[in-house]
């Protein structure tokens, strides 16, 4: 069976790069480092599922989400907060994102809510 | 029982103080001063109850002179426990038994009708007067000795204190405390129609003025800073006496010259009296006034400054609390992203040590991450507590002159063209910090490059607003600007709209702005360019 697709989208290449670490045996990883990226990456490429950072500069995750679930309603979206914010995830969840995580993560959780999320 | 105008007053008084009384007592019941407060106010009002009703039911009168006569006796007690609470002083707590052994036998000597001669009556225009037997006397001496013991300690904590209180508002509430219990002291005049002295007794305005300033201290001031309301106290009171002396004068001379004129009337004395006090109030007022701030307040514009000062850095402080508290919320977020890596590195590090490409990317990522962390901690540390400027005779030109060659490589490299337009000439020299100075130069000029993508302009300059005291530094970049979403924000610590930074450059060189005592503004437009405004004392 071929490995799900995952964009993730986060300015930070350490956030970047620890995502990689945990995901990438299981899943089809691609990266972008802000908004208007993703936006542009899940036009032209099958993705199945979104790993969104909320705090980025140029479009914050909230902003990049509304615009992917405009050109993809039907993508799966996860949050990556800082804040352990339940306005932030409950604001995300109206947008039509699927789950949250909050960091700083464990590879176990995000393991989990990915492999929930696209089951 | 006949109602007088003599027997009015102090009834009012009665009224006033017990309700006074209750009104700071029950606005904090526990506190000790107010219960201080509500005895001598109970005990002042008995007297001045005591007092009126003796002067409307002349049948009754014994028993009301009496009843007024147990709040006189039981006052100095009052007194007393509020300068032992109030001033510290110890020694009156140790004799406070004394006062309340000689209460209690002179309230029996009062009701056994010994020693108090209640029989020995003065018979004055305006009602009957008892005379003072030898415990009233007593009474008397006892709260003059204790008022000057009062004074005594002042003067000698006055003096050993003087330097260190001279600043501080415990200075400012010692010596105003003492000043109402002086506009008090002036009730006193009521025992000298006890001593067959034909004088009514008005003690009882006074003991409203003091009645009127305490609670005012207390529910307003919590006991602080009642300068202005005292110094207006002292200003009344002495307005007040002056009023009823010339009065009694008015009053004494008419009796003498008019008394044997057909048509003499009351009525025309009192008309006079009133045009003369509506005439003379103002102008006596303004004399008094200038008197009692010469003599009693001399200090008390530097105090004001004194406090204000202190108000100002009590705002200062509740405002960097307030932003540290922001900037906690902030870091803890920025911590957490580098904090996030260097924990998912870690984890994998046992599975995949032998991994090239993982050890290259652990050491550059995890390297760089406590990096960024190190920069956050000594950023907000540099914005929590900023270090004491060092003022000096700073040329503020030199300054940027100093800062651009520093960068004039970057500069060069990013195609930027710097432009000097210095108008403010020798007047920019300033007392300042010509580090701080510095750093805030540096960040604004880090900003500007930042903004200017492919080459552009940076435009530095300085002048002096003609109608004030300050000296103007705008730095201006024909950059990429910023979004008028953003731009209420750039102050605030942990905004950034730059893909690296901490976003706390801006608030930190607002801080310095700040400290200077400056001012700092920011102009900007997308795609245009951002222009910061900076104002500093010249």
């Amino acid at each position: 069976m071929a490995k799900k697709k995952i964009l993730i989208c986060d300015d930070e290449e350490g956030i970047r790069e620890s995502l990689n670490l945990i995901l990438e045996r299981d899943y089809d990883l691609s990266f972008a480092t802000n908004g208007p990226e993703a936006i542009e990456h899940v036009k032209k490429n099958p993705t199945d599922l979104v790993i969104l950072d909320i705090k980025m500069p140029k479009m914050n995750g909230l902003e990049t989400l509304k615009a992917i679930k405009t050109v993809k309603p039907n993508i799966k979206v996860v949050i990556a907060t800082g804040y352990k914010c339940v306005e932030t995830a409950t604001e995300a969840v109206k947008y039509g994102a699927g789950d949250y995580i909050v960091k700083p993560f464990e590879s176990k959780q995000v393991l989990e809510t990915v492999s929930k999320i696209l089951k | 029982m006949k109602i007088t105008i003599y027997a009015i007053f102090p009834l009012i008084s009665a009224l006033l103080g017990y309700s006074l009384g209750l009104f700071v007592y029950f606005k904090n019941k526990r506190a000790k001063i107010n219960r201080c407060f509500l005895c001598q106010c109970f005990c002042i009002s008995t007297w001045y109850l005591g007092l009126g009703m003796s002067l409307i039911n002349d049948t009754q009168w014994n028993n009301f002179i009496k009843l007024g006569l147990t709040g006189v006796i039981l006052a100095p007690i009052a007194y007393v426990h509020f300068l032992v609470f109030y001033f510290e002083i110890k020694i009156l707590n140790k004799v406070l038994k004394l006062y309340y052994i000689f209460a209690f036998i002179s309230l029996i000597s009062l009701y056994t009708n010994k020693f108090f001669f209640l029989s020995q009556i003065f018979r004055y225009n305006w009602g009957k007067y008892p005379n003072a037997g030898i415990f009233e006397t007593l009474n008397l001496l006892i709260t003059l000795l204790t008022i000057s013991y009062m004074y005594a300690f002042f003067f000698i904590k006055y003096k050993t204190y003087k330097g260190k209180l001279s600043t501080t508002s415990e200075y400012n509430r010692f010596k105003y405390i003492l000043l109402s219990f002086t506009i008090f002291a002036f009730s006193a005049i009521d025992y000298l129609p006890a001593y067959g002295i034909d004088i009514y007794p008005f003690g009882f305005i006074f003991f409203d003025i003091f009645a009127f300033l305490i609670s005012y201290a207390m529910i307003k001031h919590h006991l602080l800073d009642i300068n202005i309301v005292v110094r207006k106290g002292v200003i009344y009171s002495i307005l007040v006496t002056i009023i009823t002396l010339i009065y009694f004068i008015i009053v004494y001379i008419s009796e003498i010259i008019f008394r044997g004129f057909i048509g003499y009337k009351s009525i025309v004395l009192t008309l006079t009296s009133i045009v003369l006090f509506i005439l003379l109030f103002q102008p006596l007022k303004n004399k008094i006034q200038s008197f009692v701030d010469k003599y009693f307040f001399k200090g008390s514009q530097e105090m004001l400054a004194d406090e204000n000062e202190r108000l100002m850095e009590e705002i200062r402080r509740s405002d960097r609390l307030k932003a540290v508290a922001t900037l906690a919320a902030g870091m803890a977020h920025e911590i957490k992203n580098p904090l996030t890596s260097i924990k998912t590195f870690t984890e994998y590090l046992d599975e995949k040590h032998e991994d090239s490409n993982f050890r290259e990317k652990f050491k550059r990522i995890v390297g760089s991450e406590v990096d960024k962390i190190n920069t956050i901690v000594s950023q907000l540390l540099d914005f929590a507590k900023p270090k004491l400027l060092s003022l000096q005779r700073t040329d503020v030109h030199k300054l940027l002159d100093e800062t651009l060659s520093l960068l004039s490589n970057e500069l060069i490299k990013k195609r930027i063209d710097v432009v000097k337009d210095y108008g403010a000439k020798e007047a920019s020299i300033i007392e300042a910090d010509p580090n701080r100075l510095k750093q805030v130069f540096l960040n604004l000029f880090l900003n500007a490059m930042d903004a200017i993508k492919d080459g552009g302009k940076l435009i530095v300059r300085t002048k002096l607003p003609s109608e004030r005291q300050t000296l103007e530094i705008i730095i201006e970049d024909t950059g990429c600007g910023i979004n008028h979403k953003d731009l209420p924000h750039i102050f605030d610590p942990f905004y950034s709209t730059k893909e690296s930074g901490t976003g706390l450059g801006l608030s930190i060189v607002h801080g310095i702005i700040k400290e200077h005592g400056g001012n700092i503004i920011c102009e900007s437009e997308s795609g245009k360019g951002t222009k910061f405004i900076i104002t500093l004392p010249s």
